[in-house]
Order: structure tokens, then sequence, then C-alpha cells
């Protein structure tokens, strides 16, 4: 069953005055337990409002959100635990840091919860591992750490709050290539060891090649199409038409074959380099 | 398009929204002045029928210059029931207990609400129909004899564009940081004051930190654009009067002279 699912969802910005604006309208999507899913779609196409749904953020103009099956507005006063199961991390998180320590602001979720002073010990410290902040940080104000250490600081914060699903949007806009590279991996291992699911809004086709498992298109406030990384990258035409693009090694590969080559079409660096070893490997038996 | 949509500029190609924004001003005010002027039932009957017109005239719908009365009410209540209570009188025409209510009461209690909504109605039209930018330019510009008392006009204006520049963005930032914390669990809705004030932390630090930030920047990118105060500025959208501002001066001279003229007419003593 899915985890989330999402009915027709409609939203307007600025309603009934001149600058009323359909930021996303009858959105349809499922998500299921324990997936990594990845959202893409040109810059103003209603991402980060279609994820602010999803937590019970924004309320829909129309149409419904589901966790588990029930709709997460059933009760407004449940809004706050359905916010503890469905962990949103906005872009540039490390703009919400407030606290004088680390460690103060990453237990400030697990303090809102109520938990008991033990119990968000252990939260802050299996959030800091996962986030690999080193224990020493925990002590240092926030405000002293780079920016990269900033947003692991910010993204343990909802860690902490142990959500069944973790929502991320753009999470790692603005790293250089290895804090890109770390942070993707922190965030696979993390899924990996508990079996969250995991939705995330990326602008690098890269990024969404390597780590998502499903993608969703989204073009001017609707869903284009969605599916496996390989559907969605094979449909390189139309991404490019959305403003979108497909990762650059695809590209390469696609040149290749359109000179007369014969590859397997690859999403990642990774694969091509197996694919390149495989052959180099049959020719050396040869 | 967000950054427009800040004070209560209401876009839109009407006569009101093409005048030049100083003339604007002037006529505001010699319209708030006229009524005052307004003593009499013909005069505001006039004045209202006036109103009318110009709301016509905004392009803009009733209802949204209603919506700027909505928080008036109870000072408009509070007026009434003062002025009917207080207002000294011969003509008692209700009586009860140690209350009397006269004619005199009733017409100051009708005349200081109609009075209150006039005001509010003609102040609209100067701040729906022209951007905060413009206002504080066109007051930059009526205000400029100042600098013959060495008063630096200019750096007042800049800061009010500034500030006016940056009520959106940070109301943006604001929305952003209590959705942040709203997804870490934080309650703003709850609680008694003490513990509403205290929720406001975890908004107003990373606020002020993001202000300080922009400042900082602002500053910057101005000293690299060789800001160096008012002499010798020019600007990139300067302000044009046309005729239609001659012909809008001629109808509020007309309009004024009207209201001091009925002001002498009186219906059946009011
Ligand atoms: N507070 C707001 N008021 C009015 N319009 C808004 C507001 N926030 C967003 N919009 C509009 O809604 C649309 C969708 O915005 P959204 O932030 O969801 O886009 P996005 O897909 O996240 O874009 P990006 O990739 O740039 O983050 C945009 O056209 C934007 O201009
Ligand atoms: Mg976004």
């Amino acid at each position: 069953m899915s985890i989330l699912e999402i009915e027709n969802l409609t939203h307007i910005y600025s309603k009934k005055t001149p600058f009323e604006h359909i930021a996303i309208k009858d959105i349809n999507l499922n998500i299921d337990k324990g997936e990594i899913v990845a959202i893409i779609g040109h810059t103003g196409s209603g991402k980060s409002t279609l994820i602010q749904h999803m937590n019970g953020l924004f309320k829909a103009d129309r149409g419904t959100v589901y966790y588990n099956g029930s709709d997460i507005w059933e009760n407004k006063k449940n809004i706050r635990n359905i916010r503890f199961k469905i962990g949103l991390c906005f872009q540039y998180p490390e703009y919400q840091l407030f606290e004088e320590t680390v460690y103060k602001d990453i237990a400030f979720g697990p303090k809102n919860m109520g938990l008991s002073e033990d119990e968000i010990k252990k939260r802050v410290f299996t959030a800091a591992k996962y986030m690999e902040i080193p224990k020493e940080y925990l002590n240092m104000s926030p405000f002293d750490l780079s920016g990269g250490e900033k947003r692991r600081v910010a993204m343990a914060g909802i860690l902490a709050v142990d959500p069944d699903i973790l929502v991320l949007d753009e999470p790692t806009a603005g790293l250089d290539p290895k804090g890109r590279a770390t942070l993707f991996s922190i965030i696979t291992n993390y899924q990996k060891q508990t079996g969250k699911t995991v939705i995330f809004v990326s602008h690098s086709m890269e990024d969404v090649a390597k780590v998502a498992q499903r993608v969703v298109v989204i073009a001017n406030g609707s869903i284009a199409m969605q599916g496996s990384v390989e559907e969605i990258f094979s449909k390189a035409d139309e991404l490019l038409e959305m403003g979108l693009s497909i990762p650059e090694i695809t590209k390469v590969f696609i040149k290749l074959n359109e000179n007369g080559h014969n590859f397997k079409l690859v999403y990642t660096v990774d694969d091509a380099l197996n694919q390149l070893r495989s052959i180099t490997e049959v020719r050396d038996n040869e | 398009m967000n950054d427009i949509s800040f004070g209560q500029y209401y876009p839109s190609d009407s006569f009101l929204h093409s005048l030049d924004p100083r003339f604007k001003i002037i006529f505001t005010i010699a319209l708030v002045v006229g009524m005052f002027v307004c003593n009499t039932v013909l005069s505001f009957a006039f004045a209202f029928l006036v109103i009318l017109v110009l709301i016509f005239i905004s392009k803009i719908p009733l209802l949204t210059y209603l919506k700027n009365l909505k928080p008036l009410i109870p000072i408009i209540l509070l007026t009434v029931i003062l002025n009917l209570i207080y207002v000294p009188g011969k003509n008692i025409i209700l009586h009860f207990w140690i209350i009397n209510i006269t004619t005199e009461g009733l017409k100051t209690a009708a005349f200081v609400t109609l009075r209150i909504i006039g005001l509010v109605i003609i102040t609209s039209f100067l701040t729906y129909t022209t951007t905060p930018t413009s206002i504080t330019s066109a007051i930059e510009s009526l205000l400029k004899w100042l600098k013959l008392f060495k008063v630096d006009i200019h750096i007042f204006a800049m800061m009010m564009t500034i500030a006016l520049r940056f009520i959106p963005t940070l109301i943006d930032e604001i929305n952003k940081i209590v959705n942040a914390q709203k997804a870490r669990g934080a309650d703003f809705d709850s609680g008694n004051i003490i513990r509403k004030v205290k929720a406001m932390v975890p908004v107003l630090i990373p606020l002020f930190i993001s202000s300080f930030r922009r400042a900082y920047e602002l500053a910057n990118a101005m000293e690299c654009r060789c800001y160096n105060g008012g002499e010798g500025r020019t600007k990139l959208k300067t302000m044009q009067i046309t005729y239609k501002d001659f012909i809008s001066l001629f109808f509020v001279i007309a309009i004024i002279a009207a209201l001091i003229l009925l002001n002498k007419l009186k219906i059946l003593g009011v």
C-alpha cells in the first residue's frame, strides 16, 4: 500500500487578488513505503509548493493528501503529529538554525514532541551520527560552522524527529561536487539502514540518476511523466522541451551510438565505467 | 511578480493610475481637507458622489475599498456611541436612565462616521493606484525645498525606498522560517502569551541573522555600483506631468469650491 497518496491536488497562491496564480493543478501521486523518489521540474514548476502539502504546511484549495490511508487534515489538531511523521527539510535549511549550540538545535524537534531528556539525547546522537557530524561539534555554536556543515546540522534536526517519510527540497543546492556526493551518500545510507521513504527535489540529473528509484517530472504545475530512471531519461527530447536535461554521461553515449557504436544507454558514470570495463575485458580475453 | 504585491498597490491601467504621483499626493491632501470642510447633508452627499465616481474611474472593485474599512469598525462604533451620549443638545429624541440622545448628537455621530469612511477611501485612492516607491520619490520631489535648510531629504527617501522594498522580502522570509520551524513541530498557536512570545524566538533569530546579511550584501552591492548619496543622481523612471494632471487639478479645485458652497446650503437645518 502507498504510504503517501496525493489526490487531485490544486494550489492557488494569492487567491481572489490580481496576483492569483495557480501553482499546481490536479496532481495525483502515490509514494510507496521504502521508495526513493526524485521530483524534477523547471524553475517555478511547483515542486516546492507540492512538497509543502505533503506535511500539511499548506492546505490545498482542492484535493487530499493521504498518509497511511487517512486524510492528513481529517483531524486539524493532529496536524502537528503528521509533521513529525513526514519530515520536511526546506531548501537552504541552514537559515532555520537559531540555538546556541548544535546539540540544542538538533534537539528542537524532539523537544517539541515532548520526549524525555534521555530519549532526546539518544535521538540527537543518532541523527548526528547519520549526518556525519563529529561529536565535538555538538557543543559549538551552529553559526561558527561552514555552510555545508550548517546544512548537515539542519538536516540532523529533521532526522532527530525520526519521521517515516523524509522530504528534502533541493538538499544539495549551493554545495560543491564533493559536498553533493557526501550528502547523497549520507541520504542513501540512511535510507538503506532505516528502510524509510525518501522524497527529494533536485535540479541535478546526475544526482537523480544515481540515487532515485523513481522519478516524477513536473511541468507547469502538473505531473508530465513519471517512471524509473531509465524510462524518464530515455525521453530526452521531451525533457529538453520542458527545460530539463539528461545526465551528461547519457548525452555522451547517445552521441557515440549516433556515430555507429552500439552501447547500452547508461545514466551514471559508474555504469558507464562498468560497461566500458566489461568491453575491454572481453577484448583482453580475445 | 511577488515584489510588487506589497503595500496596497492594486495594478490596473486606470486614469488614476496614470496620474503623476506628486499631483496625486496634493490631490489627496486637498480632498482630505475637503472632507473636513463638509458639515451639511448636501456637502456630504456631494463628497460621496465624487468618491463613487473616483472608485469607478479607478477600475478597482468597490469591495477592495470596503475591505480597508473593516479594521476601523470598532473605532467607528466607539465614536458613534461617544457622540450619541456626550454631545449636548436641546432636542431630546430618546431618554433612558441618565442618557439623553439628542438630534445634535445623532447628527455629529452620523457626520463623524461619514467623515472617517470618506477619509479612508480617499487615502486608499493614493495607496491603491501608486506604488510605494513612486510615493516615496514623489515625497522626495515635493520636499526638495528642505535642502535650503540643509535637510538631506534624499537619504530619508532612500531609506524609505529600501525599507519598502524589503517588506515583501521579509514577509517571504518570515513565512519560510515559520514553515521550517513548524516542520520541526514548533507550535505558534497554542498556549498563553508568554509561550507564544517564546515560540517566536526560533523565528526572530534566523530573521535577524538573514536581515543583517541582506543589509551587508545590499550595502556592498550599492557601493560596487558607486552609490554615494543623492548628489547628481538621476532617476530611471522620471515622473512626467501630463495634461491629465492639469485636468484633474481643475476638477479638484472645482470639487473643493463646490463643497464650500454646498456647506452654505442647508436642508431642514442640517
Ligand atoms: N508565496 C507565493 N505567492 C505567490 N506565488 C508564489 C508563491 N510561492 C511560489 N509562487 C509561485 O508558484 C509557482 C511555483 O513555485 P514553487 O516555489 O513551487 O516552484 P519550484 O518548482 O519549487 O521552483 P524552484 O525550482 O525555483 O524552486 C511559481 O510560479 C512561483 O512564482
Ligand atoms: Mg523550489
